[in-house]
């Protein structure tokens, strides 16, 4: 134990002897200042006026091994020089995969009829047990029948998720019946450009801006071709 | 005594769904999420005001179109991760709004028994506690949010 002179002694030694820690605080907040503006101002850079969020640098996009909803094998690969813009979930999701499939929809309808062919809108379902392909090719047609809707082995699946820093979980709640379960998910849109480079990331808040989603793809598209 | 008359009087009146009028409640920009045939599941969305001076909860809902209707909330971890949990009621506090809208709070259907095409009307009762008070709504059918 310690008395109060010996505090007061111990508080005011160290300020006689070294620098004043005052300056020293001043010079690491300056440079902290300086740090974060620094960070920012290339952030900046790196958005090019994008409204998703743009990865600096590009990353080379992981390419699924997955099979669409008539049952063939798909792959990014096999889209030849168009943008793919795609999202994860599973159908029996009642609110989070409807909405984004209808703002993904909306954003396809929205879209010149010529730069239409150069996007293909991608579900990949996270739920591989009930979304069989038949159970997509009755469920994705009905938001468009432009977007092609992916399931696979849960390994493939596996990959695809953890390569684009996806998540998902199965959720039982109690009380639910068994067989009934919910999956929760991460909600983001990935946006690949045709040199498959992962370019753009969308939240799922940001999906309902059509206009300005438009105009990224178009700016992807036109702007630096593709 | 009266308090005993007061109870039967609810007793009485339980069964009987109340209109908007008699619950002092605003429903509004109500819809049904319209989905695939394939699908058993579904949401529904509105904004409830509550203009009175007590407060309410959501408690669920019925409907012919589904087997369930049950009050949940979306959320959010830190990775982005989003999932639902089913909730015994959503509050509805006196002065105050509930919104029900995609990504948040929810009135989920499950079991689908029947499902609506865009354009149609479905008769859905809302459960208001306390007092298990019932509010009768017929909401348009929509791929969309209706603005």
């Amino acid at each position: 134990m310690s008395t109060a002179g010996e505090l007061k002694e111990r508080k005011f030694a160290p300020a006689r002897q070294g620098p004043d820690w005052r300056i020293l605080v001043s010079l690491l907040v300056i440079l902290l200042a300086v740090l974060v503006s620094v960070l920012w101002g290339v952030r900046q850079k790196a958005q090019e006026g994008f409204y998703g969020f743009r990865l600096f640098p590009l990353k080379d996009a992981y390419d699924f091994n997955l099979i669409d909803q008539n049952g063939q094998p798909f792959q990014l690969s096999k889209l030849k020089g168009k943008v793919a813009l795609f999202t994860f979930g599973f159908t029996h999701c009642p609110n989070i995969c409807p909405t984004t499939l209808m703002d993904l929809a909306t954003v396809y309808k929205a879209l010149p009829a010529a730069d239409r062919n150069r996007v293909q809108i991608l579900f990949i379902s996270v739920d591989p047990d009930r979304d069989r392909p038949e159970v997509l090719k009755n469920y994705i047609p009905y938001f468009d029948p432009g977007i092609a809707g992916l399931t696979g082995s849960k390994d493939a699946i596996d990959r695809a998720v953890n390569a684009y820093g996806a998540s998902y979980e199965i959720s039982r709640q109690p009380g639910d019946p068994p067989g009934v379960y919910s999956v929760n998910h991460s909600a983001f849109t990935y946006l690949v450009n045709s040199r498959r480079k992962l370019e753009l990331l969308y939240d799922y808040e940001k999906l309902a801006d059509t206009k300005r989603i438009v105009s990224d793809i178009e700016k992807v598209l036109n702007e630096r071709g593709g | 005594m009266k308090k005993l008359l007061i109870a039967f009087a609810i007793l009485l009146l339980r069964p009987l769904a109340l209109s908007a009028q008699e619950l002092p409640l605003k429903v509004e920009g109500a819809w049904m999420q319209a989905v695939p045939d394939v699908s058993e599941t579904t949401a529904v969305y509105m904004t409830l005001t509550n203009l009175g001076k007590t407060p309410l909860d959501l408690a669920g809902a019925r409907s012919a179109v589904a087997e369930r209707i049950e009050p949940m909330i979306t959320k959010k971890d830190r990775s982005g991760m989003m999932g639902m949990e089913r909730v015994p009621s959503l509050p509805i506090p006196a002065g105050g709004k509930l919104v029900l809208q995609p990504a948040g709070n929810h009135l989920m259907l499950m079991q689908l028994r029947q499902h609506p095409r865009p354009g149609e009307k479905v008769k859905i009762t809302l459960l208001i506690n306390p007092g298990a008070q019932e509010l009768d709504l017929e909401l348009p059918v929509s791929k969309q949010a209706i603005e």
